[in-house]
């Protein structure tokens, strides 16, 4: 019965999956998506998304950390400005007691209104280092975020068809199907109600801290298509590493910049590349940055390409700790199975291509000197500079 | 010098290990292990880098109160240059004033990035332990009057033969790594000198700090320690109850601080109140578990296993993160309970921040 369920249920949910028999854990992580969202929305999301472990209808806040926490990681839920990942662990033959608690988190959240006041509260009053704030810079108001705007939020985001489960671990054949089935077969949306007409959020261009940040911020990698591997192995080149443009140029021979990294960022529509640059003191001009970035790009050789095709490499097959792939806000990509699993569910998210990172790292072997060189600049010249000056 | 094969591992891992133990900063020289790291670390021509990352290995560097640290990561066919490099930082310093004064600059801008929980912890650390022990990080108009000279003898001190360890894990074949890494510390001078152990002892308190929210630490003896490990077991239980709070620890043999820091001023406390009587015995499996997975955490990477076994043996030859692992497995309630009172006011060091 439930393998009719598990196959019937599987039209409605979307799921992915990384097989690890030798794994000791195993991890289920539920993505909902929350595309386009306007500032009055993407702040009612962040509330939300912060309520999720406060309790629901079967646990109270301490059991969802007793019960989510056996495998030595506690529950996290990740809010990112257009989707909301939620993530939990359990030893390995755990899958049925995460699955139980995730059904809880998005079926029944509590949502309590005087826990929306007090996250409400917190969002507003913690100061985000300026690394966080550089991240998401999107500046929003919770003040005005009401506990009906809240469950009104929750009933149009968290939806059966639009949810993906994604299952990492020691997991039989059809497990992660049936767990679904098991949990999930039953839950009627909610109806759809009227969206209120309001603005897209504003981006932060003052902070009250002696930190500047400036951003390139570089279109979507729309994949597949002719520059994909190029300007992605080009962001190596661009802020990967000491020898790196931003690195060296940046900070070793101008002395403009302290951190300077290249993040290539998850959004719904694909991977947008980043060049992330900190300093003490004012913003340094985005003229001259982004013109010291494209005469360094000029003067590449052989040896930068080089350089960056060994640095991909180490990075991609997880030999060194260095990675410009983000999979949400809190750091850069691991070869943990939590990150593994983030990565292979990311590609099915975004309809993207499904390679393993090691393969990605594989299509960069063709790029030459003139393509390498060539969208780097492509992504310099169409990127928007982001500006947040320091107090 | 330590070597460990894991067949599968991904990448390989080399951590040389200086300890500070001969080197006691006093406020005239605060932050030269600091500068001298940063210099060390750009080779004697300046193309360590250039060298390393053309054949995928990424050299970084930290400094702190127990040591300097330098770990070359990445492919493993590239063993020999990595050790080729190591051999470079050890190599006598070429460095002239206009050379110091740029990277007393670059140290300016990673004193004014640092993150509130690090500073504080450098304020629980002055309150605790007095201008005795200061932060690794250094006094900028210090590090600019630094000499080409005083760098070179603070190198003499530091990176002498026997104040080093060499930390490798990955899948490289021992004997070689062994060849390798003994042929690095040929020829090295070694200090005659009796070599201090200890260091002054913490004392609870309270102060302030210019950063928003509080902090709350407990005394710990060295990371090995049953005390330190329920501290952290509590620590870490206590932080998965709120998103924002946060655990700091260094791991070291020597007395530190287990810190919780929360930004929003009172909300510490509360969970530090909270976290009393039928909760506080809940929050013990989930907290044991939390600690054995930090720790264990380590162990899943060449470049973590490299730095918790190298860290671990830099001061006590015989320590091994295994040791520490049956330790968190031995723990009992009783002992977190007592945790739990190392974080009380009048036991514990408190950091008072803005509001």
């Amino acid at each position: 019965m439930i393998g009719l369920l598990a196959a019937a249920v599987l039209q409605t949910y979307r799921t992915a999956e990384v097989l690890d028999a030798g794994s000791p854990t195993v991890i289920v992580q539920a993505y909902i998506p929350a595309p386009l969202l306007s500032a009055r929305e993407m702040a009612t999301s962040r509330v939300l998304s912060e309520c999720l472990l406060l309790g629901s209808r079967e646990f109270t806040k301490y059991e969802i950390s007793r019960f989510g926490s056996q495998a030595g990681s506690p529950p996290k839920v990740s809010w990112m400005p257009d989707f909301i990942k939620i993530q939990i662990a359990a030893p390995a033959g755990g899958l049925d007691v995460i699955f139980t608690l995730m059904e809880s988190l998005l079926r029944h959240p509590n949502l309590d209104p005087d826990d929306i006041v007090k996250v409400r509260k917190d969002l507003s009053e913690v100061a985000r280092t300026p690394w966080q704030e550089a991240l998401v810079p999107q500046v929003l108001d919770y003040s005005k975020v009401r506990a009906s705007d809240v469950r009104e939020t929750y009933s149009r985001l968290f939806k059966p068809d639009r949810i993906l489960f994604a299952a990492g671990g020691p997991l039989g054949s059809g497990e992660l199907a049936r767990a679904v089935a098991k949990h999930f077969s039953d839950w009627k949306p909610a109806h759809d109600r009227w969206r209120v007409a309001d603005v897209p959020p504003i981006m932060m261009s003052e902070r009250n801290n002696p930190v500047s940040s400036l951003e390139f911020l570089g279109p979507v990698l729309l994949s597949p298509s002719e520059t994909y591997s190029a300007t992605l192995l080009a962001m190596f080149g661009l802020g990967v590493g000491k020898e790196a443009t931003l690195h060296r140029i940046m900070r070793e021979i101008k002395g403009w910049t302290y951190r300077q990294e290249a993040v290539i960022w998850p959004t719904l529509d694909g991977w947008r590349p980043r060049l992330i640059l900190l300093r003490e003191g004012n913003a340094i001009s985005p003229v001259l940055a982004r013109k010291a970035i494209l005469d360094d790009i000029d003067s590449w050789t052989d040896a930068s390409l080089v350089r960056a095709k060994a640095m991909s490499q180490s990075a991609l097959k997880g030999k060194f700790e260095l990675n410009p792939f983000w999979l949400d806000d809190s750091s850069p990509m691991t070869t943990s199975l939590g990150d593994r699993l983030s990565w292979t569910a990311y590609a099915v998210l975004v309809h993207g291509p499904t390679l393993l990172p090691s393969e990605l790292a594989g299509t960069f072997d063709s790029v030459d000197l003139a393509s390498f060189k060539r969208a780097a600049k492509q992504m310099i010249e169409a990127s928007i500079a982001v500006a947040i000056n320091g107090k | 010098m330590l070597v460990e094969r894991i067949p599968d591992a991904k990448g390989i891992s080399l951590q040389l290990f200086a300890s500070s133990r001969n080197s006691p900063e006093t406020t005239q020289t605060h932050g030269r292990r600091h500068l001298l790291e940063h210099v060390l670390a750009k080779g004697p021509n300046f193309d360590l880098d250039a060298r390393l990352e053309a054949c995928g290995l990424f050299l970084s560097a930290s400094t702190t109160r127990d040591y300097t640290r330098f770990e070359i990561s990445g492919s493993s066919e590239s063993l020999v240059q990595a050790f080729a490099a190591m051999r470079e930082i050890l190599l006598p310093l070429a460095t002239d004033p206009e050379h110091i004064k740029k990277e007393s600059d670059i140290i300016e801008q990673e004193i004014a990035l640092l993150s509130p929980e690090v500073r504080f912890s450098t304020a629980a650390w002055e309150i605790g332990f007095g201008k005795s022990l200061l932060d690794p990080y250094g006094t900028v108009s210090v590090l600019r009057a630094t000499s080409p000279d005083e760098l070179r003898a603070a190198q003499a001190n530091e990176l002498s033969g026997n104040n080093l360890l060499l930390s490798v894990s990955g899948p490289a074949d021992v004997d070689e790594t062994l060849k390798q890494g003994l042929a690095l510390f040929a020829g090295l001078p070694k200090l005659p000198r009796e070599l201090p152990s200890e260091r002054p002892g913490a004392k609870p308190g309270i102060g302030e700090a210019s950063e928003r929210g509080e902090a709350r630490a407990a005394i710990a003896p060295s990371v090995a320690s049953p005390k330190t490990l329920c501290e952290l077991a509590f620590a870490m239980g206590v932080a998965s109850q709120d998103k924002q709070c946060r655990v700091h620890y260094t791991v070291s043999n020597f007395q530190g601080l287990v810190l919780l820091t929360h930004p929003i001023k009172g909300r510490l406390s509360g969970l530090l109140e909270e976290s009393r009587g039928g909760k506080l015995d809940a929050l013990f499996l989930p907290g044991r578990s939390l600690v054995r997975s930090w720790v264990a955490g380590y162990l899943r990477t060449a470049s973590g296993s490299a730095f918790l076994r190298g860290v671990l043996a830099l001061h006590d030859r015989a320590l091994q993160p295994e040791a520490i692992l049956n330790e968190i497995d031995g723990m009992t309630l009783a002992g977190f309970r007592e945790a739990a009172e190392a974080f009380r006011i009048g036991h514990a060091i408190e950091v008072v921040g803005k509001p």
